[in-house]
């Protein structure tokens, strides 16, 4: 496949995810996330982390499928 | 009892009076999440698997039908992260916050719920506790339900449930005596809120 086309879907890839993170923070403005020393077994999930996991799967999202897109087309 | 580690009273939250004084939150037990990620996993093997086999015999069969199951292929598979991405950004907007006053519960989606429902401790007439079959056992989560005379609130899979029962029955108790001292001190005016 062209990479313009390839581009053009990592663009649309990356605002889906940027949109729904967009969303998230939004909407949990007011909530309380855990601190690193919460006794919480949702403690993992602190913002930092939070953070760091939509950057992952954006970034496994944007891998898997242009490369699938430019190798196996 | 549960103890948590931040500060009490201080911690700040959406629909929080000047006047109460945090003690405790809490998410949902991560099993609420296990469905929609084994059902992710699952969809992604299934049509990982038909993808090799699809896109492998299909190779000598012509391009066209060959980026058709390629689109396709990836089309379902970011749908079904997605999906899942949305499950679990909705399990971080579900909150419950008690108070030394009330029982706060938060309930957020992305898209379409925003919900907070209050219930003050001291007209709290009854918590009963559930917990069900082997799983729930084990893993120890269950579901409270604090009813009121006209309120109910319903709360489902609580992690650790057993010491979330205890601490609301022993917040309630205080909550009761403090309100009961309240009303007796100052029947039209104000006082102190309850110590912990």
């Amino acid at each position: 496949m062209d990479l313009v086309y390839v581009i053009l879907v990592a663009l649309l890839i990356i605002a889906i995810e940027w949109v729904l993170w967009h969303l998230f923070v939004s909407k949990s403005k007011g909530l309380i996330f855990p601190l690193e020393t919460d006794e919480s077994s949702f403690r993992v999930a602190t913002p930092i982390r939070l953070r760091l996991f939509a950057i992952a799967h954006t970034a496994f999202l944007l891998t898997l499928i242009c490369s699938a897109l430019l190798f196996r087309w | 009892m549960v103890i948590p580690v931040r500060t009490r009273g201080t911690t700040e939250f959406q629909g929080k009076y000047p006047e109460e004084q945090f003690q405790f939150y809490f998410r949902q037990h991560w099993i609420r999440l296990f469905m929609p990620f084994a059902r992710m996993i699952l969809i992604t093997a299934i049509i990982a698997t038909m993808g090799y086999f699809l896109v492998e015999l299909s190779f000598a069969s012509g391009t066209g039908s060959r980026h058709i199951v390629i689109i396709m292929i990836l089309l379902i598979f970011a749908i079904v992260q997605l999906e899942f991405l949305i499950h679990f950004y909705n399990h971080c907007l579900y909150m419950v916050v008690v108070t030394d006053r009330r029982i706060h519960r938060i309930k957020k989606t992305l898209f379409i719920t925003d919900d907070q429902q209050s219930i003050d401790l001291w007209v709290i007439q009854d918590i009963v506790k559930s917990q069900h079959g082997i799983i729930q056992n084990t893993l120890r989560f269950g579901s409270l339900r604090v009813e009121a005379q006209e309120s109910l609130l319903r709360l489902h899979f609580i992690p650790q449930v057993g010491k979330k029962y205890e601490e609301l029955m022993h917040l309630r108790e205080k909550a009761r005596h403090w309100y009961i001292q309240h009303q007796s001190a100052h029947p039209s005016g104000s006082a102190p809120h309850p110590t912990t």
